[in-house]
């Protein structure tokens, strides 16, 4: 039956993906520039030539036109190729994307194994001095700009202390260790954590409060719990149901790339490949990247479903 | 009978904005084994603060000022937290209000039922279970065993009261704390937890004090009543000599606004005026405001408890002891 619910769910996100894809080939048309533009910067460049890699490139056509040409060999599985370097869209995100993928992972995992308990520790005791000071450390987090924090963070670990590298996934390309790669993610894991944690304490903390007025705490406090019994037993799993929608709708875009980021630490993911390629009105690559973003929102969608289902036997799927 | 429960000059505060408000005020009664105690009297009145003190499951913006609750001679009061937990599910436990939101809507009902039995009792989980399956047949549950998975959302009203029931008594406890436990219930239900809480009665000679509004479930279940009025104790007694004999003019009033079953009324009788509001109380009886035989003394001074026939009535009237 869960099965069936997924297979559903993908259905119906079909006419949305294909929304997106619309509104984002024609907004991105409708954008000043022109791929051509990298080209004028050669004064050796003739109207001929110029004229001649417009049609190359099939911008001679109306945009509706090109739109369906892109669709075409999208559903034949190819995202087309990249009008700077010439090679598969396909590819040039594939090979960003575990760099990517794994800081995300990294983050989320970090972000929920101190948000979790902190918005809990918060909870614990409201308008104490620990909630006091547990909110104004998340609200400092929240308000502070990722570039600023990656700015201090290189200034403070990589400059002043020299513990770890500034920039980069690697030492070098020849030695690719897993010890290399951890300590070059360090920071950029720490910083796209950084705002997410402040904003889940407080989310954590005010789910927490809520549950715990509810009478079926009144209830577990009577049977004879201890207090941390009740909180972790009957009151955590209820808090993590609206927590759950907060953190699921953060994977898109942390799976889009950190943009700010991975700029800030030359980290070789989809945020600076999009950068580039938006910089070079490279189309394909633009849409190919906003065609993983979409999938991974309708994705990260019916999974934040799934996992109210898990949490929540109230909800069932049919 | 013997005193299991005795509740002395209670007094409890609550802490808001605008000040300290007093909920209860020096109440006093006493809950001897096996036996029912009704207490009784209108929303704001301090029956449900009463019943959440004894187990000290008030807010944290609240405190007992000042007053005794003793279990079988040991004052619950000074108990640790630690102290408390021992007691809570176990010697003493509680019934709510309102089934639909007591039990927790993310953990099964066998879940929910083993714990108290694996706190107190030392049951592994195994014979938790099996435990938890009697106690689910002695108050009443078809197919138990399909139960225990099940969650509370795929029960109904009634059977989720059983199962807070079930829950209460597990552990045999000597007093059993029911904060209107019928009022969240449609009528037929209603008469068959009433019935099933007399029978466990029978059978494990569990106290209980049973809170209401509600004089007609009092009647046929207590033995003897306590009534209050905005905080404080306005007669307490057996339910025979109350009901036969009503002496303070509230509990008369309370008494008379019960529709009768065998003749027509064209209007409900009802008491004039409202409660009052905590932090305005009147200087004298609280009651005198609304009292119909109020004297100039009731508005200015606060009548104590009089004994009035085997019963203790806070009024003026009874002063002498006569009547």
């Amino acid at each position: 039956m869960k099965w069936k619910y997924v297979l559903k769910r993908l259905l119906m996100a079909i006419p949305t993906f294909l929304g997106i894809t619309i509104l984002a080939y024609f907004i991105l048309n409708l954008a000043p520039g022109s791929p051509l533009d990298a080209l004028l910067a050669d004064p050796g460049i003739t109207p001929a030539e110029l004229e001649r890699r417009r049609v190359a490139l099939g911008l001679d056509q109306p945009v509706i036109i090109q739109y369906f040409n892109w669709l075409k060999l999208l559903l034949q599985g190819n995202l087309g190729f990249s009008y700077s370097t010439q090679r598969p869209v396909a590819d040039m995100i594939l090979e960003r994307l575990p760099a990517t993928a794994s800081l995300a992972a990294c983050s989320i995992v970090l972000s929920l194994l101190v948000a979790i308990p902190l918005g809990i520790y918060a909870a614990s005791k409201p308008n104490s001095k620990r909630d006091y000071i547990s909110g104004g450390i998340s609200l400092l987090m929240m308000a502070t700009p990722n570039f600023f924090v990656g700015l201090v963070f290189i200034y403070l670990f990589a400059i002043v202390l020299r513990i770890l590298p500034s920039g980069g996934m690697y030492s070098s390309s020849s030695v690719r260790t897993f010890g290399d790669l951890a300590r070059h993610m360090v920071m950029p894991c720490l910083v796209l954590s950084f705002q997410q944690i402040g904003g889940w304490v407080r989310h954590m903390r005010s789910s927490m409060l809520e549950v715990m007025q509810e009478d079926y705490i009144r209830t577990a406090r009577s049977k004879g719990l201890k207090r941390w019994a009740v909180i972790y037993r009957h009151g955590l799993k209820n808090a993590l149901i609206p927590v759950i929608t907060v953190v699921g709708m953060s994977i898109p875009s942390l799976v889009g790339g950190a943009v700010v980021t991975e700029q800030v630490f030359g980290w070789p993911g989809i945020g600076s490949l999009m950068v580039t390629a938006i910089e070079g009105r490279d189309y394909p690559v633009i849409m190919g990247i906003t065609v993983m973003i979409a999938a991974a929102v309708l994705i990260a969608n019916i999974l934040t479903d799934i996992a109210y289902g898990i949490l929540d036997p109230r909800i069932s799927y049919k | 009978m013997d005193s299991l429960l005795t509740v002395r000059d209670l007094q409890i505060q609550f802490q808001t904005k605008k000040g300290i408000n007093t909920a209860v005020d020096g109440i006093g009664f006493s809950v001897g084994k096996g036996e029912i105690l009704g207490i009784v009297g209108e929303s704001g009145c301090g029956k449900s603060v009463t019943s959440l003190s004894i187990l000290q499951l008030l807010g944290s913006n609240s405190i007992i000022s000042q007053g005794s609750i003793q279990l079988e001679g040991r004052e619950l009061l000074t108990l640790t937290e630690d102290e408390m937990c021992k007691i809570r599910g176990n010697e003493i436990s509680m019934i709510f209000q309102d089934p639909m939101t007591a039990l927790n809507p993310t953990m099964t009902i066998g879940d929910q039922l083993m714990e108290p039995l694996m706190i107190h009792q030392g049951y592994k989980k195994k014979d938790a279970w099996k435990e938890a399956v009697e106690v689910l047949k002695k108050v009443g549950i078809a197919a138990p065993e399909k139960r225990m998975k099940e969650y509370p959302h795929q029960l109904s009203g009634g059977m989720r009261q059983r199962v807070m029931i079930a829950m209460a008594v597990s552990c045999a406890p000597k007093l059993l704390i029911a904060d209107e436990p019928t009022t969240a219930l449609d009528v037929t239900i209603q008469a068959q937890i009433l019935e099933l809480m007399l029978e466990l009665r029978q059978k494990m000679n569990t106290a209980i004090i049973l809170i209401t509004h509600d004089m007609g479930v009092v009647a046929e279940t207590a033995d003897n009543i306590l009534v209050l009025y905005a905080g404080k104790v306005v007669e307490y007694g057996s339910v025979k000599d109350i009901f036969n004999n009503p002496r303070h003019p509230y509990t008369k009033g309370l008494l008379s606004s019960i529709p009768p079953l065998e003749t027509d009324v064209e209007e409900l009788n009802t008491i004039e005026g409202t409660v009052p509001a905590p932090g305005h109380m009147p200087a004298g009886c609280r009651f005198s405001p609304r009292c119909p035989y109020a004297k100039e003394r009731c508005r200015s001074q606060q009548p104590g408890l009089y004994q009035a026939g085997n019963s203790k009535v806070c009024c003026f009237q009874y002063e002498d002891g006569q009547r």
